[in-house]
């Protein structure tokens, strides 16, 4: 359950986020359809595309056909108002005639001619009545017409094939209507030529705002009346080699595809123009390249919309994700925190729109958290409480040891005083033997105050105050040596140094007793070495600061090492000074800092001491009250 | 004249320790010594049999006694209108710091560690005659 997690955690950086996640899905879910229906919809959208361009170009050759058919019809009928009204007149006096005539031509503006014939088919009255080179128009004779011989034979209006006209070179038809006598007998006729330039004029303005659109008009031969082209207007070219120009047979409207007379590809609506036995073409056509470009238009409209779409799509699914993972990102958030113990942040209570599952797992989290503050509170409570009665404990046995001391101290006081007395008032009295065991009272008496003040001193350590301090510890070991010169000297001991040694924050008073108990310690424990040599060093390792003490006097026994650093632990076969309570002051002073010490040594092989510290002053993990 | 010395004690041998000290040494000491604090208090303030008793000029003082501890006769003594300008040197095994610094608190002029060698039971008690008795001046109790 213990397990070191740190590791772990990291590798939870490299993941995706739950945003991730959900962003893609929900990024796919909106995209898809989109996707599917613009691969669906484009080739329909371009079939609708074209299928509009064929509509449009329906109507407008099939308006045009229809206002070919009001121009001409209207025409058709103001000559045969004229007929109509000579012949209600009943008489064919010029004077007369010419006043109708010209009302009649003035009323109806798209007449480049008009006149009234007799029956001989000569011209009696005519407008206007003179012609370019002055001469008068009336008195012409028209019996070589085609539409003369046409009437003639049908006896019924009639409407003359396109003719270019001879002075104006424009094309026009003439329109004859008989003018009957009382007896039912054809006494004459009433003509106007209809001039077709206005044909042209329709044609401009219905395909005028329409673009590529164009519309030509043309006769029974395949001449052209109406054309885009003027040079081709102009020259009234015959265009009915071209498929595009063909003649259309009935009144249907035709679609249908051909080069137009520049050899560019067209799409065109054509329709026939039968009123008045005209048997004209009207052919509505655009640029094949224009219909492809409304195509792409409405395919990159389709793309544009899906596009479009999709963003928002993805702007939503945005939104959604950010919904969907901050409270489970918060969550997490306040999981870590709680994994380090810290409770300040309490998952909120869940909103009500917030999804059953997410809401389940808040509430419990919620209810986790507020339940592991409640045990961590007791538990620190109990700690508190622990801690307080083990001070309690503390204090207790501090003032036992001190009553102690003192009440020991007193004895040993008198035993030494009432000695030395003894001594004194004897003096020379003593044999060999009783100055020996009053000698030996004192030295014991002596000893027993040592041990009381070590006893005092090793209670007291952790207690008084040592300022910590960054130490260089070179300077630590050559102060120590120097209060071990006498011991160095007695000893003939070769102290090297290791240096430099890292540094290290402690209390200087701290520092120096270990290192001056370690060190007395391998001194005074050569043995019968010839050349004692102790050897101090030192390295970082990691968050810790290690030092080692090592000499080649005796050696310590395995069996012996746990013992070593108890308090007046000493070794009974060698005969040496001290309490044997150095390694224990050692002990408690790195213990008391969150270090360790420890030892390497067997016996007749020197021993090496080590101690380790931790860097940092925050990771001695002291408890102060234990301390105390 | 021999200067009189008040020597607060409730251990015999200790007691006995320090008045064989001043015997060895031909110290010119006048000491009477009263085995707990009580007692110390009474001579003081000339109770009972004690009506005519001297002023001392020095009052050594143990401070873990029966009856009353050191430092609540220190403190009795430090707050006598008349008896405050005893000087009083506290003289006792314990060297705990809060005991130091009580002594100090309640007015003692003096803080002395019994020692355990004799040698230097015998140097201090020396010093102790040297400044407070024979250097350091005093005012006449019996008025000016």
């Amino acid at each position: 359950m213990n397990e070191d997690n740190s590791h772990l955690k990291q590798g939870l950086n490299f993941r995706f986020g739950l945003r991730v996640y959900l962003f893609c899905c929900l990024g796919l879910v909106a995209a898809l359809p989109v996707l599917v229906l613009g691969i669906i919809q484009v080739p329909r959208w371009e079939a609708a595309q074209l299928e509009e361009v064929d509509r449009e170009g329906r109507f407008v050759s099939e308006t045009l056909v229809h206002n070919i058919g009001q121009l001409v019809g209207g025409h058709v009928r103001a000559v045969e108002t004229l007929a109509g009204q000579v012949q209600e007149r009943g008489t064919f006096d010029p004077v007369e005639l010419q006043g109708m005539v010209t009302s009649q031509r003035v009323r109806y503006g798209g007449f480049s001619f008009m006149y009234v014939a007799g029956s001989d088919a000569v011209s009696i009255a005519s407008e206007p009545p003179f012609d370019a080179e002055g001469k008068p128009t009336a008195g012409t004779n028209y019996t070589s017409r085609d539409y003369y011989k046409e009437l003639v034979r049908t006896q019924k209006t009639a409407i003359s094939r396109v003719q270019i006209g001879k002075r104006s070179g424009v094309p026009n038809v003439q329109i004859v209507a008989p003018i009957w006598s009382e007896e039912n007998e054809m006494i004459g006729f009433a003509e106007g030529s209809l001039d077709l330039k206005s044909i042209q004029g329709m044609a401009d303005r219905i395909t005028e705002g329409l673009s590529g659109l164009r519309a030509a008009v043309l006769d029974h031969e395949g001449r052209v009346i109406a054309h885009p082209e003027a040079s081709v207007r102009e020259a009234v070219k015959n265009l009915s080699e071209l498929t595009l120009f063909k003649k259309i047979e009935g009144v249907e409207t035709v679609i249908h595809t051909g080069v137009d007379d520049q050899g560019v590809a067209m799409r065109a609506s054509a329709a026939g123009v039968q009123a008045y036995g005209l048997d004209w073409t009207v052919v509505v056509y655009r640029p094949e390249s224009a219909v492809q470009t409304q195509a792409a238009d409405a395919r990159q409209k389709v793309i544009l919309v899906a596009g479009l779409a999709l963003l928002a799509g993805l702007g939503l699914a945005t939104l959604l994700t950010g919904w969907m993972a901050r409270p489970i990102r918060s969550l997490a958030d306040i999981a870590t925190d709680v994994g380090r113990g810290d409770f300040s942040r309490l998952p909120a209570l869940p909103h009500k729109l917030m999804p059953r599952e997410m809401a389940a797992l808040q509430f419990e989290l919620r209810a986790m958290v507020l339940e592991l503050k409640n045990y961590t509170d007791k538990l620190a409570q109990r700690i508190q409480e622990r801690t307080e009665q083990l001070a309690e404990a503390n204090r207790e046995l501090e003032s036992f040891v001190y009553s102690v001391s003192h009440d020991l101290k007193a004895p040993v006081i008198s035993l030494f005083g009432m000695a030395t007395l003894l001594k004194k008032k004897l003096g020379d009295q003593v044999d060999e033997k009783a100055a020996h065991y009053l000698q030996r009272l004192l030295s014991n008496a002596a000893f027993m105050e040592q041990l009381i003040t070590d006893l005092l001193n090793f209670s007291r350590l952790g207690k008084q105050e040592d300022k910590i301090e960054k130490l260089n510890v070179d300077h630590v070991v050559h102060e120590v040596l120097d209060q071990c010169t006498a011991l160095i000297r007695d000893r003939k001991v070769k102290v090297e140094v290791k240096g430099p040694l890292p540094d290290v924050a402690f209390g200087h008073t701290s520092l120096c007793k270990v290192f001056l108990n370690f060190m007395t310690n391998a001194m005074k424990f050569m043995g019968d070495q010839a050349h004692p040599t102790v050897t101090v060093g030192g390295r970082e390792d990691g968050p810790f600061v290690e030092f080692y003490i090592r000499d080649n006097g005796i050696g310590i026994d395995p069996k012996h090492h746990d013992k070593v650093f108890g308090v007046f632990q000493r070794l009974k076969e060698v005969n040496v000074e001290g309490t044997g309570i150095g390694l224990a002051v050692v002990k408690k002073i790195i213990d008391l800092s969150g270090g360790k010490v420890w030892l390497v040594s067997a016996k007749g092989e020197g021993t090496t001491f080590y101690f380790r510290i931790p860097k940092k002053v925050e990771d001695r993990k002291l408890d102060t009250a234990l301390a105390a | 004249m021999t200067k009189i010395v008040l020597l607060v004690e409730d251990n015999d041998d200790h007691a006995e320790l320090v008045n064989q000290v001043l015997e060895d040494e031909n110290i010119d000491m006048q000491v009477h010594w009263a085995r707990d604090g009580q007692a110390a208090l009474d001579y003081l303030y000339r109770k009972g049999k004690h009506a005519d008793a001297p002023r001392p000029s020095l009052i050594l003082l143990d401070i873990n006694m029966p009856k009353k501890t050191g430092l609540e006769v220190l403190k009795e003594v430090k707050s006598d209108a008349v008896l405050r300008v005893i000087p009083v040197v506290m003289l006792t095994t314990s060297d705990r710091e809060v005991e130091m610094q009580n002594s100090y608190l309640f007015g003692a002029n003096s803080f002395i560690t019994k020692p355990v060698r004799f040698n230097d039971y015998i140097e201090k008690i020396r010093s102790l005659e040297r400044y407070w008795l024979l250097t350091n001046r005093f005012p006449n109790f019996n008025g000016p």
